[in-house]
């Protein structure tokens, strides 16, 4: 199975790594957005992986951790501009969140421009393509993610000691 | 009707992998009924306690303990297969304490690569040690665990639990001796939290004058209760010093940190990134403080997965 | 064992130049669940919706994935065919591999390997779908409102148009909020109590409107179709069914005090009918200030009174008011410019407020329509002090809209009765929206009595005594400091929430802004949103506006409620809400604090929260920060959001899980 099924083979050139982003999309702002985006035929890189919420708020720190675990070499969360949320406060919520997470993510090796928080209104398909491109090339020019330990995770069960243990 | 056959005293086995001794000071914290308990079990191998060598336990026929408490994490290959031939030999498995069941505080050692630690501990020239796998793990990455003893270290009430049960024969596969909720719903400051508090800094106990009542977030203090398993009768909050997470999360939780981050962005003060990084300026290595015991099982954090069991 | 079913559309000519549809259908069918992947022409389309159906029951699908365009163009065209189909309609989830792949990724590779990505992915979540279904309450159609001014009387008649029971509640002892207080009106020139007492006339007379006069609402329990109400009211000493108004009583009560309907101009009695033409015309005991409150034995009134209609042993009453929703009219209040000591305002016997020139031009106000200076001398010069507070961030930010109108309605009136010689107009800007209001003041351009003097800013002018004349001060456009001398100066001062509005926001769970105005939940194509279900606010207690724009607020907030509340009809709550696992929850109440909508609900014994389904709408930033795992997200629970990242990863089959991290440096 691929991994970044956006990687290519440059020709003859120097190899070109191709960094596999999840962003998370409020339906109301970036969704929109996005496909504001795609109706201008605008052209965006392969490298994300669009995960729809209702809100930016709806994003649990633990799912931007397991997106990390499971490969992600960047998480983006789109949400409606400040004073715009379709929720009032969502989008405020995420931002105390990543500011925390990024502090959290910092000694593990996951650097601050892995994770990134941006606002995107329903029509502004250009910002939307800008923000992705500019994510995806700050993370080809950073490289894979590399863990401090020098070794990834994997989300193969070991028997969970926390909840499930078989009888 | 026929009486029914006295039982007989179940085999037990303990010992320490990468430990402080904390747990095994959870068995003597039993105290005067300690003595009672000793005298209704087999206790076949305990080295920190008695005579024990690994020959001796390689005779044991598998399945000849009834039960295993293994506290500490696993650090090294020693580990992995002191481990592995007690799992072989005990038909139950206890993680006990913190760090065989979340990998514990030597689990911060993974934010190091291996040759750190040592280089660190050591220098050039270090000891002759087994050698050290790539990553600290928790007992329940290495071996099949059946039942979990949490805390840093368990309370006594938990040990005597586990012990008892085992003497009765009612220790169950799956459990977790600890409440199922966290820890919240049985803080005797838990009435005192009020849900719109919003916190403008951070604060660490040294800084402040605790108010020996109120919640500790409402005080601006760091207390990892609610993303914490309750069950030890919230010996630390009692003692004026908010939780710090050795229980381990509840069952939905997958990730203490993450769940640490959810509820304390909730609280955080602050509508601009000035504002909140200002906030966050308080708290002190948040890595440390909201894996201190769950590194090692977190879900993005020292997984190494060139190393198996 | 699930059995999905994929439909990739090709959207006509839309998606397949650039995606290799062949490969796709191909991993598609690999992904596990999956037992049948068809391409369609067009899936949105007659054909294509009939043939899901059919597909639906023909192939005993239980799941079903659509790739194709953005969810928010069809998912809810396709779940409705699932439903007619016999499947819940949440079974359904939509891959978009139009406008996120096939539009924009121009390599033919790259985007197939997207598009894949993108099908497992729903094709990982829609296996963690579970059926979700509507529920339905019983809901009150009674409905409360709060203010008796322009907005609210026009959404209570409206709503007693459609035969609600409305409940009117007004802390006053009279209706009609501030207009039946002036001359007449902008932008026509229309004789206000013409204009205001028809409909209030309508309004006390109709059966399906009860009026709570001198109440206020001290609590609102409950939600949206719901709602208990509790009001107090206050007595009035005076028995409504006997009194006729006829101010018997007020000619006998010994006791003066300024009167709050004519500030600075008269003095009212203890017991008071508010003024002339008020509505209901009744007598009121004012506690504050009568003699039996200060240890008095009087009786003047009562015995003055032919009807026998004073009751000085009433009290005050609790009533509970059932209702499904309540709407806010509570207007405004004028600023007080003695917050800017600059004005003079209370210091300079000729400074006056806009309100206390509107009642001294009523005809039948305190000085019979003249507009006199305190020393009974009529002003030759009147100056007309616009943005007293306004548009100035250290005051009020906002433009209160209607002063730059009143003033051009001053002009006319005082020019038109020949109450002054000369007027001047201190403004930094006019604001006259309208065809008629720029009428009004095309009639006065070319006027040699009128006057219109710009400032260099708002709120920057100040007054001054000079020579027994008022000298208005203030920096023009080039910063100069200017001075004009003007008999008597009228200030426009800022509006301002009415003043009870931060304490009945409290009661109400609502929020107001820095000036007390409840504009926190209105959107562009809102203004009667509230922020909390089943609340709105309509006229000038939104913001300020026009006597028009609070009537059409009144009305708008009354069609709100006719449509969302129908008798005979639940109220239908969408499944898609959060929901809290009493097992696991230790209630902590960190998402209380975090609800936009006070959806949720602390309970003791044991210590838990409570997702009221009225209120929620499913955001989900209670489950992102519940630190227990308890409260999930229907719809959106992490086990769905998981399987979806997981898989648009590359790991959704056990047996596939990559390991490929280092290899994947190409080239």
């Amino acid at each position: 199975m691929e991994r970044g099924s956006g990687a290519t083979q440059s020709g003859e050139g120097p190899a070109v790594f191709e960094p596999v982003i999840v962003a998370f999309l409020c339906n109301w702002c970036a969704c929109e957005g996005a496909d504001a985006a795609g109706r201008a035929r605008l052209e965006l890189p392969a490298n994300v992986r669009p995960v729809r919420l209702l809100c930016s708020g709806r994003v649990d720190p633990q799912h931007v951790l397991e997106a990390f675990a499971c490969g992600a070499d960047g998480v983006l969360i789109l949400g409606c501009r400040p004073g715009e949320c379709r929720y009032r406060e969502g989008n405020l919520h995420a931002m105390k969140r990543v500011a925390l997470l990024r502090r959290l993510l910092g000694p593990l090796g996951v650097e601050t421009e892995r994770l990134d928080l941006e606002w995107v209104a329903a029509g502004e398909g250009k910002r939307y393509a800008e923000v992705v491109t500019g994510m995806v090339e700050s993370l080809r020019a950073l490289g894979p993610l590399k863990p401090q330990s020098a070794s990834t995770h994997t989300t193969a069960k070991a028997p969970d000691a926390r909840t499930k243990v078989e009888l | 009707m026929k009486s029914r056959p006295a039982r007989r005293r179940p085999k037990l086995g303990m010992t320490w992998l990468s430990s402080c001794g904390g747990c095994e000071e959870s068995i003597l914290d039993l105290g005067p009924d300690l003595a009672g308990i000793l005298g209704q079990v087999d206790l076949v191998y305990w080295p920190i306690g008695m005579d024990g060598r690994m020959e001796d336990l390689c005779k044991v026929p598998d399945g000849g303990l009834d039960a295993v408490l293994i506290n500490g994490s696993v650090r090294t290959e020693e580990h992995v297969e002191t481990a592995g031939l007690l799992r072989q030999k005990a038909r139950i498995v206890v993680a006990h304490g913190s760090c065989a069941h979340l990998g514990g505080v030597y689990g911060l050692a993974n934010l190091f690569s291996r040759e750190a630690v040592l280089e660190r501990s050591y220098g050039e020239d270090g000891p002759r040690l087994p050698r050290l796998l790539d990553r600290v793990k928790a007992l329940g990455d290495v071996v099949k665990v059946d039942v979990v003893i949490p805390g840093c270290p368990p309370t006594p009430d938990r040990v005597r639990e586990a012990l008892d049960s085992l003497i009765r024969g009612t220790l169950a596969r799956g459990a977790v001796l600890a409440d199922d909720r966290a820890l919240c719903r049985t803080c005797p400051r838990g009435e005192t939290r009020r849900p719109d508090t919003r916190i403008r800094r951070f604060r660490r106990v040294h800084e402040a004058t605790l108010d020996p009542d109120l919640c500790f977030l409402e005080q601006g203090i760091v207390c990892l209760g609610p993303v914490t398993r309750g069950g030890c009768e919230a010996r630390c909050v009692r003692g004026n010093l908010p939780c710090r997470g050795c229980f381990g999360p509840v069952g939905e939780v997958k990730d203490q940190g993450g769940g640490g981050v959810g509820f304390l962005a909730a609280l955080l003060e602050g509508a601009s990134e000035e504002e909140l990084e200002q906030a966050l300026d308080g708290l002190a290595d948040p890595t440390g403080l909201l894996y201190r015991y769950s590194l090692p099982s977190s879900l993005f954090g020292g997984r190494n997965e060139g190393e198996g069991p | 064992m699930c059995r999905i079913g994929v439909y990739i559309c090709e959207c006509g000519p839309n998606i397949g130049r650039t995606l290799r549809l062949p490969a796709l259908v191909q991993s598609t069918g690999n992904l596990t669940g999956v037992v049948r992947v068809r391409r369609v022409p067009v899936l949105c389309g007659r054909e294509g919706l009939d043939f899901l159906g059919e597909e639906i029951v023909a192939q005993g699908l239980d799941r079903v994935v659509v790739a194709g365009c953005s969810p928010r163009e069809h998912e809810s065209t396709f779940r409705s065919v699932l439903e007619r189909a016999g499947l819940n309609p949440y079974m359904l989830q939509v891959a978009n591999i139009r406008e996120q792949c096939e539009w924009v990724v121009r390599d033919r590779d790259q985007a197939t390997g997207l598009a894949r990505r993108l099908v497992a992915g729903a094709v990982a979540r829609v296996r963690h779908h579970e059926p979700l279904l509507p529920s339905e309450i019983a809901v009150s159609t009674d409905v409360v409102v709060i203010g008796a001014g322009t907005a609210g009387v026009r959404a209570a008649l409206t709503l007693a148009g459609k035969k609600r029971v409305v409940h009117l509640v007004e802390r006053l002892p009279c209706v009609g909020g501030k207009v039946p207080l002036y001359e007449d009106v902008f932008p026509g020139m229309a004789c206000a109590a013409c204009v205001m007492d028809p409909m209030l006339d309508e309004l006390l007379h109709h059966d399906g409107i009860r009026v709570h006069l001198m109440s206020s609402v001290e609590e609102l329990l409950g939600f949206k179709g719901n709602f208990t109400v509790r009001l107090l009211q206050s007595p009035r000493y005076v028995d409504p069914e006997a009194c006729l108004g006829c101010g018997a009583c007020v000619e006998a009560c010994p006791v003066r005090v300024p009167d709050e309907w004519n500030p600075g101009l008269a003095e009212r009695r203890a017991v008071a009918v508010p003024y002339p033409g008020v509505l209901p015309s009744l007598a009121v005991v004012d506690p504050r200030h009568c003699l039996r409150w200060q240890g008095e034995d009087c009786r003047a009134c009562e015995e003055a009174c032919p009807f026998d209609a004073v009751r000085f042993e009433e009290e005050a009453r609790v009533q509970e008011i059932q209702a499904g929703a309540v709407i806010v009219a509570t207007g405004f209040d004028l600023s007080d410019p003695g917050r800017f000591p600059q004005y003079g305002y209370g210091r300079l016997a000729d400074v006056i407020t806009s309100f206390e020139l509107e009642r001294m031009l009523n005809s039948s106000g305190p000085t019979g329509g003249r507009v006199l200076r305190k020393d009974g001398t009529v002003p030759g010069h009147a100056g007309f002090v616009l943005c007293v507070g306004s548009r100035d961030p250290r005051a009020a930010p906002h433009c209160s809209e209607v002063c730059c109108r009143y003033t051009l309605k001053f002009l006319h009136r005082i020019l038109a009765q020949g109450a002054v010689d000369r007027a001047t107009v201190f403004h930094a800007g006019l604001h006259l929206p309208g065809g008629a209001s720029q009428d009004l003041y095309r009639a006065l351009e070319g006027n040699p009595s009128v006057h219109f003097v710009r400032m260099g800013a708002p709120n920057s002018a100040g007054i001054l005594e000079q020579n027994g004349s008022l000298a208005v001060r203030f920096p023009d456009e080039e910063g100069r400091v200017r001075s004009h001398l003007v008999d008597m100066a009228i200030l426009a001062p800022a509006m301002e929430g009415a003043s009870g509005n931060r304490e009945l926001a409290r009661i109400l769970h609502l929020e107001t802004g820095g000036t007390g105005f409840f504009d926190q939940g209105i959107t562009l194509l809102d203004r009667v949103e509230a922020g909390r279900e089943g609340v709105f606010v309509a006229g000038c207690a939104a913001g300020p506006t026009d006597i028009l724009g609070a009537a059409t607020g009144g009305q708008a907030a009354a069609g709100r409620v006719l449509s969302e509340l129908v008798p005979g009809e639940t109220l239908r709550l969408e499944p898609v809400t959060a929901g809290v696992d009493e097992t696991l929850c230790s209630g902590c109440a960190v998402c209380e604090g975090l609800c936009p909508y006070g959806a949720i609900e602390r309970k003791d014994d044991p210590p838990r929260i409570m997702v009221n389904r009225v209120l929620c709408r499913g955001c989900g930033t209670c489950a992102a920060a519940c630190p227990s795992g308890a409260v999930h997200c229907a719809h959106f629970s992490d086990g769905q959001i998981a399987a979806e990242v997981e898989a648009m990863l590359g790991r959704e089959d056990q047996g596939e899980r990559s390991k490929e991290k280092g290899s994947r440096i190409a080239g």
